[in-house]
């Protein structure tokens, strides 16, 4: 199990140099000078290449690119651009209200789509089963900026129940429990759908296998047939899709977090592109790509905990 | 193989579904009663801002929020007067002698204290001010406009001169009593390195900073030492939101009392709220204008870009990418209201016109392109012109960029740009935007590739005449220079747009800028 875990670490780390450094050539490449934006219409060429010289931007690429990793290894993200500020400092405070709305999505993704899936697959064909599939494609299908859009007409403007903007007040933990309920919905609400169609199918086949027949013969409880025997094997695949959903959702949190006004690193990166800020988009590029991969290897490693075929085949 | 599964209804079964659908009924009931409640008559007065603060410090300000919060926290030696008019009052200063535009001589008003103990202002912050911004050291992103300083000679402790190379008028209205000239207290910028921290402490106006959360909000509170009449809200909350759009919800939703928004929704905003919010259109001293550039190769013959300045019908393009609105086409960067302001255009929309000149020209079928950014209502601007020159016999291309794309053809040569439709914010003083179009910004911000001796002297001369109509005069004629070399086509000043709340009167500047501590609560 050890050397399983020490082998997906190490391609993790390995994924994280090459997804970082490939985004920075295409960020460099992009045309879009953060100096001249900065400066405006009254800048000089020498006030342009003065700031660019104390930026570190008028380095080759490759050396800003090897100065941005090995400043990231301890800790040393650079300044933002427009504001001088620590990067590494501005992304941690921003950092936890992006993995709050992250985590709440996936608890409601999770919370929501397994038990449905698991009901469905226990009662196929029913009304429920039919019920369910149909909002679970429909879900799917409908994009989350306009899920979010209309559940802020009419859960902020017409009922007035749910705050339309912002992430609440500091030390409030129901105000902030409050104000992240329609972003949640919106990030993670289509993966309801999809975990319950996914959980559905796998299910349906376990339920299938003798040996669950055999459990059954034996007089077991039908609740541990249930959760003890078919959904440990049925959830397997959830959770390898939960560990790459993760990436997705920190992808939908760019836009909650722009549509809600709510603090994070999704609107800090979105930012970042459009001022060419370049120390702040690689800094939150950076901190994501790591996120994603550490989901991904948990979830593989959790796998192989449910399930010890999976780690004799690594090993 | 069947199954389907037959669950035996217990007592078990029936408690867990019945505390199941009573947890959810409590649930939705709780979050119902935690909505948000509209404060039109709280203390808190809350607005939207388009993004955080970059800087607070005037050396490296850059963004809207930035100005907002400067207006209403620093203090100024003059300022804009509110209301309708553009007009400097006196802001920290008591007298102010422009008399000499190369020796400004001003007193500052006595007692005046920077919030957090920082002491008493005095003449040595507004000389530390206006200096620092020469110092190299300092990397000033506004030092070229303090070229013209010599120094800020001291002649008591609340008084000094403020000595120029040469006469500068513009310099006052320009960077003095704008952005540009507001004054920092010289011992807080001193224990931060010779910047002001974000958000700095010493601030001296109607308000002070009481938060700052990254990404969350900004709030100011009234400071208790403000010389002025006592403000009608306690509290300021700033609330960053990138889109407009959530903004405007966020206002229907009851968590914003003032918004300024978008010109093109005002219609649309007024059939939506009605009689909960008062919504009001104001002029703005921005402008948008055409650019044609004469050293483009496409672009070089004189014929060719007056035709392109004849063949766009410029009054319906605006009136029809502003439906609704009472929006008429600029006369040039001067808005109206403000020194230079031209009475009409020398060329309007004449088609027949700009085909004989291209007939002429012999450049039927040439290709131009026109660049733009594409934000809010550039790309059907683009497509309008696209037509109108595609009508006499011009081969138009759009070429939309995203913001930063756009902005950084000013770092290109300049045969990169064609024709471009641009919006630079304003300034009561327009030499602002005239200064630009000089030989040495054909490689930077001069697009149009316009230079001129005879402009060239004029705006020298501007420089010396403290006379607003004398100048005026001079800057109107600037303005017809730049348009006979159909360089120059003029689209529109502003228009800005202002929401409040119903029982919220705002106190703003001429173009809608929010001065806090005039905004009134009414029944």
């Amino acid at each position: 199990m050890l050397l399983f875990c020490l082998k997906r670490v190490s391609l993790g780390v390995l994924i994280v140099v090459l997804a970082v450094s490939t985004l920075y050539v295409m960020l460099l490449s992009a045309p879009g000078d953060p100096v001249s934006m900065m400066l405006g219409p009254r800048s000089t060429p020498e006030m342009v290449a003065a700031l660019n010289a104390r930026l570190g931007l008028d380095q080759p690429f490759f050396v800003q690119i090897w100065l941005f990793l090995k400043g990231a290894l301890t800790g040393d993200l650079g300044q933002d651009i427009k504001t001088g500020r620590d990067v590494f400092t501005s992304i941690m405070e921003q950092l936890p209200h992006t993995l709050r709305l992250v985590c709440a999505a996936l608890l409601i993704a999770a919370g929501l789509g397994i038990p449905l899936g698991c009901y469905s697959a226990l009662h196929p064909n029913s009304w429920v089963d039919r019920l369910s599939g149909i909002i679970s494609v429909s879900v799917i299908a409908m994009p989350s900026l306009i899920l979010a859009i209309y559940g802020m007409i009419l859960f902020s403007v017409q009922l007035r129940w749910l705050p339309a903007i912002g992430a609440g007040d500091k030390g409030d933990f129901l105000d902030q429990l409050h104000h992240l309920i329609l972003p949640a919905v919106a990030v993670g609400i289509g993966w309801v759908g999809y975990l319950a169609r996914l959980v559905r199918a796998a299910m349906l086949e376990v339920m299938a296998e003798d040996y669950i027949l055999n459990a059954r013969a034996y007089g077991l409880p039908e609740r541990w047939v249930v959760y003890r025997y078919a959904l440990r094997l049925a959830v397997a695949p959830t959770i390898t899709v939960l560990g790459i959903g993760v990436g997705f959702m920190l992808g939908g949190a760019v836009f909650a977090e722009i549509i809600f006004a709510r603090p994070g690193i999704g609107k800090m990166m979105f930012d970042g592109v459009v001022a060419r800020n370049y120390p702040i988009t690689m800094g939150v590029v950076l901190v994501s790509t790591i996120l994603m991969v550490a989901t991904v290897t948990l979830s593989d490693i959790i796998n192989a905990m449910i399930d010890p075929r999976l780690r004799k085949a690594q090993e | 193989m069947n199954t389907q599964v037959i669950t035996p209804i217990t007592f078990k079964g029936r408690l867990r579904h019945h505390a199941t659908a009573a947890i959810a009924t409590l649930s939705i009931a709780a979050f119902a009663a935690l909505s948000p409640i509209s404060t039109a008559f709280a203390d808190t007065l809350r607005m939207y801002t388009p993004s955080d603060p970059a800087s607070l410090d005037p050396a490296f300000f850059g963004t809207t929020t930035d100005v907002y919060l400067m207006n209403n926290t620093m203090p100024r030696l003059q300022t804009m007067a509110l209301g309708d008019e553009w007009k400097l009052v006196n802001d920290v200063a008591e007298t102010v002698d422009l008399s000499d535009p190369a020796n400004i001589t001003f007193k500052l008003k006595e007692g005046l204290q920077w919030a957090n103990g920082y002491g008493e202002l005095t003449a040595e912050d507004v000389k530390y001010s206006f200096e620092r911004h020469k110092d190299p050291e300092l990397g000033s992103y506004i030092a070229g406009e303090f070229d013209a300083l010599i120094e800020v000679e001291l002649t008591g402790k609340y008084s000094g001169i403020i000595r120029l190379d040469s006469p500068s008028v513009p310099m006052w209205q320009l960077t003095i009593a704008w952005t540009g000239g507001v004054i920092v207290s010289k011992k807080e910028a001193m224990e931060n390195g010779g910047k002001l921290p974000l958000p700095p402490k010493a601030t001296l106006n109607a308000y002070t900073f009481a938060e700052f959360a990254p990404g969350e909000r900004i709030v100011l509170k009234a400071d208790p030492n403000w010389r002025g009449e006592t403000p009608d809200f306690d509290e300021v909350v700033m609330i960053p939101v990138s889109d407009t759009n959530a903004a405007e919800i966020a206002f229907s939703a009851g968590e914003l009392d003032f918004l300024p928004t978008t010109a093109s929704t005002t219609e649309q905003l007024r059939k939506q709220w009605g009689d909960e919010a008062t919504i009001t259109q104001l002029p703005t001293i921005d402008f948008t204008w055409l650019g044609i550039n004469a050293q483009h190769p496409n672009l070089t013959d004189p014929k060719l870009r007056r035709a392109i300045q004849l063949a766009i019908d410029f009054e319906t393009l605006v009136d029809v990418t502003y439906e609704g609105m009472e929006v008429d086409r600029a006369t040039g960067f001067a808005a109206p209201g403000v020194v230079g302001h031209r009475e009409a255009n020398l060329y309007g929309h004449d088609p027949e016109a700009a085909r004989a000149l291209i007939q002429e020209a012999g450049l039927e079928g040439q290709t131009v392109e026109i660049q733009v950014a594409n934000y809010g209502l550039r790309s059907t601007q683009a497509q309008l012109i696209q037509a109108y020159l595609s009508a006499v016999g011009l081969n138009a291309e759009i070429n939309a960029m995203d913001e930063a794309t756009y902005w950084d053809l000013s770092a290109f040569p300049t045969t990169d740009r064609q024709i471009t439709l641009k919006t630079w914010f304003g300034n009561p003083e327009v030499m602002y935007a005239l200064s630009t179009f000089t030989e040495a910004g054909f490689d930077g911000w001069n697009w149009e590739g316009y230079a001129s001796e005879e402009y060239d002297a004029l705006m020298a001369q501007a420089y010396e005449t403290p006379d607003p109509v004398e100048r005026g005069a001079i800057y109107v004629k600037m303005q017809d220079m730049l348009e006979e070399a159909g360089t120059h086509s003029f689209v529109l000043n502003g228009p800005n747009t202002i929401v409040t709340r119903k029982g919220i009167v705002p106190g703003h500047w001429p173009d809608g800028r929010p001065v806090f501590h005039a905004f009134k609560k009414v029944e």
